[in-house]
């Protein structure tokens, strides 16, 4: 019986056209969702490849003025020299900067650390829009790097993204409760819910196909072109052979399931409370506006307020309270020349400068580590409050599931970011002793750098971050779905209640 | 009778429970909108205040240094909010607030809260403007949609047209009626709202009640609009839920969908430039030259230099910059920050031109959108639109070129070649005074809104043109 009431209702949805307008509209928007996240992880892509570029061109001039030295002195067979820091361009015979490690690893060579985008990238931009997904290591202070300021027009940041994670979480319930609001006031207010019942069907059974036809359509259309959204991505991108793309693309599916099997819930509970069809419009409107629009709001206003971060003007202000007072402890008479220019010091000056420089990026860093350490944990705190509170609005849960199956998530980012902080330790490390031992590098060196591989995540990792909203939010589908369906059985076919 | 039929309609929404509903959600919405706002109005307030106090001590009380080194130190400017930002932080969270002026070196305004605030902020903040430009308009189409549609179906409306109610008066009753019920929200928002103006907020207060009065008129225009679109919808849908489908369908698209779309499209219109294409083209003019400049800019940096040196040279008529009376590498210098300035002019004009090109462009889906107009007049009364942010983002950079020169106009003056060294102190550093933002005046603020003031308008008058020619056509059935 269920198989006929679901062809049945199959043939009768494909026939309408409002129907066919709806999941032709899902279909645009998802393709016009892909597109424009593709093009945000292009050009994310893009700016990570001129920095790239910049970077080595700049180890490049370092590189050719060393090699230039090496020849010249061995062709004279004269011994090589260290060279004090110096922002002047050598003349010709003189030691180069690429000689002083100090010079290569503090100002003159950066490493570009990058955060490749994974394979579902374009599927919900996240914050990739606000930040930049690669940050350039070198000696001075930590705090530096920490602020990647990525250039975007704000009215687009307010906006936000028309990705395919906004038409999951926005769009997607909108077309689900066009589909379910009338599933039995429409019969019953046509009259033609009676005639059913007179054949040999419960009304739970009846219900249950309506619904299995609509869940199904949706998902076929989500499917094919969430494939043809993954292709589409993925050959721009060229991550079509990488199996960790195709790992998250099945848990992109997997959470679109979930987070629509709430939607229909909420779309059968209506139903069963055995009103008029524009009540139950009216109810899921609302029920749409509260959990997609208020409830992320005033989740977000409940994390700030309660663990309000220090303001990054406060960071700012003890960055400088530090400096003033690193600046104190020095001597006086360096203060005098140009601390920042040294190609105007005394000889005997510069043999310190980088020293002093140095001591004072490290008595900043100290200085500033608690505020920013103070820092960082009132955002851990704001996100394990959204954490909790995901589970009242299955909008900020799919939010966090779809960012972290896109790898755009906060999650991902302050993981790279604790990487790069740890890299720069081993950045120090190659060129501190260097620099102190008065080493003088050679160019054979230069391939030893090191270089920072930010690795994959595991699946398992992904999977971790994200287990939590997904179970609540199939818990809540299965209980939405298994109470109205309960309800079903006091359904008068008859009265209204 | 139109009392009678507005009394009628007023006392059948207020009893129906949905409304009731509706209602209380959407005032407790509206009062908790105007608190968190108020509230965070304050704080930010107060850190900017203290912040700024403090960077002005710091630059004050920095140890007697260089003055160049000074430069290098720097200041922060820190942008304030306008007064009505309480109401509407429009790009707020989205755009820098502070700026690290330094020497040799143009930076971007930077602390946007949502960068630090998690992805859930993303979803949009809950302020009084928000609330009557998403919200608002949803209550008078669940309010009004079965004005017409509904009696229709259960047959009074037939009753009240065999009376010879005009059209007319039939339709600004239900005018009337519907508004009322929902003036019931809005008049309670109104209240906070000129409360909070009136026992004030700290800060800015130029000209707040003439942009409190325009807003209360835009919003106003926004409602009617909503309003007379819902009953003309419902004058003409052949059922009541009909009726609700369209309209809903109509506000998710005008406000979720569309403002979304438009701002990708405008994107793909005018891209905007990554950082380190900003940075890269910016330093290569710099060290190379900018084609099509007249002048010295168009020569790369080194020749720059050099034919000011012998300019120099030749004024002072002597054979070496170590026998100028002047301090040469602090003049040196000084030429390459004026030239940075013109050259980061340029890039930073054309990034600002981008940005307004993306906001004309996104204005222009105003003809599908009432809530674009809306938008953008919203946030240019309120002061946290594009153009108070890019006031603030041109006036922080000459003020940062002011400071610079000063500073490096103290070591060409007092120091040579010969004797180049000078410490400086506060007496020094205080000649700069410090950074002020001046917010726009009014009609600073409205230019490049005439688009969206004629839309906005527009919208209100065709939707009365259409409910008006809806209900003159009304069938009983």
């Amino acid at each position: 019986m269920l198989k006929i009431i679901f062809s049945h209702e199959v043939r009768q949805l494909l026939k309408s056209p409002a129907t066919l307008f709806m999941l032709g509209l899902l279909a645009a928007a998802m393709v016009f969702g892909i597109y424009n996240g593709t093009r945000a992880v292009e050009r994310q892509n893009k700016s990570a490849v001129v920095a790239v570029a910049d970077e080595a061109a700049a180890k490049q001039r370092v590189l050719d003025q060393l090699v230039a030295y090496e020849r010249f002195t061995a062709e004279r067979g004269i011994p090589r020299v260290f060279a004090p820091v110096n922002h002047a361009p050598p003349r010709p015979g003189q030691s180069p900067q690429g000689t002083n490690a100090g010079a290569v690893g503090g100002e003159l060579v950066k490493e570009v650390a990058i955060l490749p985008p994974t394979g579902l990238a374009a599927f919900a931009v996240g914050q990739m829009d606000l930040q930049r997904n690669y940050t350039l290591v070198d000696m001075k202070n930590k705090f530096n790097m920490s602020d990647n300021f990525e250039i975007e027009n704000p009215l687009n940041l307010m906006t936000g993204t028309f990705d395919i994670s906004f038409v999951v979480i926005f769009l997607l319930p909108v077309f689900i409760i066009a589909l379910t609001y009338d599933m039995l006031s429409g019969e019953k207010e046509s009259g033609t819910l009676a005639l059913a019942m007179t054949q040999p069907v419960s009304l739970r059974t009846f219900m249950a196909g309506k619904l299995l036809s609509r869940i199904a359509l949706l998902m076929l259309v989500i499917v094919i072109i969430g494939l043809y959204a993954m292709l589409f991505s993925g050959s721009a991108l060229g991550v079509l052979d990488d199996p960790d793309a195709w790992v998250r693309f099945g848990l992109f599916l997997l959470a679109t399931f979930i987070y629509s099997l709430f939607w229909f819930g909420l779309g059968v509970f209506v139903n069963s409370l055995n009103k008029s069809s524009e009540t139950n419009v009216t109810i899921l409107s609302g029920a749409w506006l509260l959990i997609v629009v208020v409830l992320p709001a005033l989740i977000s206003l409940t994390a700030t307020t309660a663990y309000p971060a220090p303001s990054r003007m406060e960071l700012k202000v003890a960055m400088r309270d530090a400096s003033i007072a690193a600046e104190k402890a020095e001597d006086d008479t360096t203060k005098a020349y140009y601390t920042d220019h040294v190609e105007m010091l005394p000889e005997k000056e510069t043999e310190t400068y980088l020293t002093v420089f140095l001591a004072r990026q490290d008595a900043l860093e100290k200085a500033v580590e608690p505020v920013f350490a103070q820092f960082r944990g009132q955002l851990e705190r704001q996100e394990a409050i959204v954490g909790w509170f995901q589970l009242l609005s299955p909008a900020v849960a799919m939010q966090n599931a779809l960012n972290e199956i896109s790898g755009n998530s906060t999650d991902r980012y302050n993981a790279y970011m604790d990487k790069v902080f740890a890299f720069q330790k081993e950045w120090k490390q190659f060129f501190t002793p260097r620099y102190l031992q008065r080493e003088i590098m050679d160019s054979s060196m230069y391939d030893d750098f090191p270089k920072f591989e930010y690795g994959k995540e595991a699946p398992y990792v992904v999977l971790g971050r994200i287990l939590l909203s997904a179970f609540a939010v199939l818990l809540i589908s299965i209980g939405m779905n298994a109470y109205a369906f309960l309800r079903l059985r006091r359904f008068g076919v008859r009265e209204n209640s | 009778m139109i009392r009678d039929i507005a009394r009628k309609e007023f006392i059948c929404l207020i009893r129906d429970g949905r409304f009731k509903w509706a209602i209380v959600i959407m005032l407790l919405l509206l009062m908790t909108s105007f608190l968190t706002g108020y509230q965070r109005y304050q704080s930010l307030h107060s850190i900017q205040e203290a912040s700024q106090a403090r960077d002005n001590e710091q630059w004050l009380s920095q140890d007697k240094k260089n003055p160049h080194t000074a430069a290098h130190f720097g200041n922060y400017a820190y942008k304030p909010q306008g007064t009505l930002a309480f109401f509407d932080n429009g790009i707020g969270n989205y755009a820098g607030s502070v700026v690290w002026l330094e020497a040799h070196k143009t930076n971007f305004a930077q602390n946007r809260p949502a960068q630090d605030n998690g992805a859930v902020s993303r979803f949009g903040d809950l302020t009084p403007a928000m609330t009557l430009q998403v919200l608002l308009p949803l209550l008078i189409v669940l309010m009004g949609f079965s004005a017409f549609a509904g009696e229709r179906e259960s047959g009074t409306l037939r009753q009240v047209m065999s009376l010879g109610v005009s059209s007319r008066t039939l339709l600004l009753g239900k005018l009337l009626g519907t508004s009322a019920a929902v003036g019931l929200v809005a008049l309670p928002a109104i209240l906070i709202g000129v409360g909070v103006l009136t026992f004030g907020l700290p800060g800015d207060n130029a000209q707040v009640g003439q942009r409190g009065l325009l807003l209360l008129l835009f919003y106003l225009l926004y409602a009617l609009a909503f309003l007379f679109l819902t009953l003309g919808v419902s004058a003409v849908a052949r059922t009541a839920k009909g009726a609700l489908i369209a309209l809903i369908g109509f506000w998710a698209m005008a406000t979720f969908i569309l403002p979304k779309a438009a701002a990708d499209i405008s994107k793909m219109v005018t891209p905007t430039p990554t950082y380190s294409e900003f940075y890269h083209l910016a330093r290569q003019t710099s060290l190379e030259g900018m084609k099509g400049a007249k002048g010295l800019l168009a020569l790369p940096q080194g020749r720059h230099i050099e034919t000011a040196r012998r300019q120099l040279l030749k004024q002072y008529k002597v054979a070496s910059v170590r026998d100028l009376p002047i301090y040469w590498v602090a003049y040196s210098m000084q030429i390459i920050e004026d030239r940075d300035y013109a050259i980061y002019q340029k890039f930073l004009g054309q990034l600002r031109e981008t940005f307004f090109r993306q906001q004309a462009v996104q204005d222009r889906f105003g003809l599908l959108s009432p809530l674009i107009p809306l938008r953008s007049l919203s946030m240019a009364t309120s002061g946290t639109g594009l153009v108070d942010q890019e006031r603030f983002n041109q006036t922080v950079q000459d003020f940062r070129i002011g400071m610079i020169r000063q500073m490096n106009n103290e070591l060409i003056e007092n120091t040579t070649m010969k004797d180049p060294l000078y410490i400086a102190g506060e007496e020094v550093f205080g000649k700069v005074k410090p950074y002020r933002y001046n917010p726009p005046t009014l009609s600073e603020s409205f230019e490049g809104q005439r688009m969206n003031l004629v839309l906005l308008a527009a919208w209100c008058a065709l939707m009365a043109a259409f409910a008006f020619a809806a209900v003159r056509r009304l069938r009983a059935q």
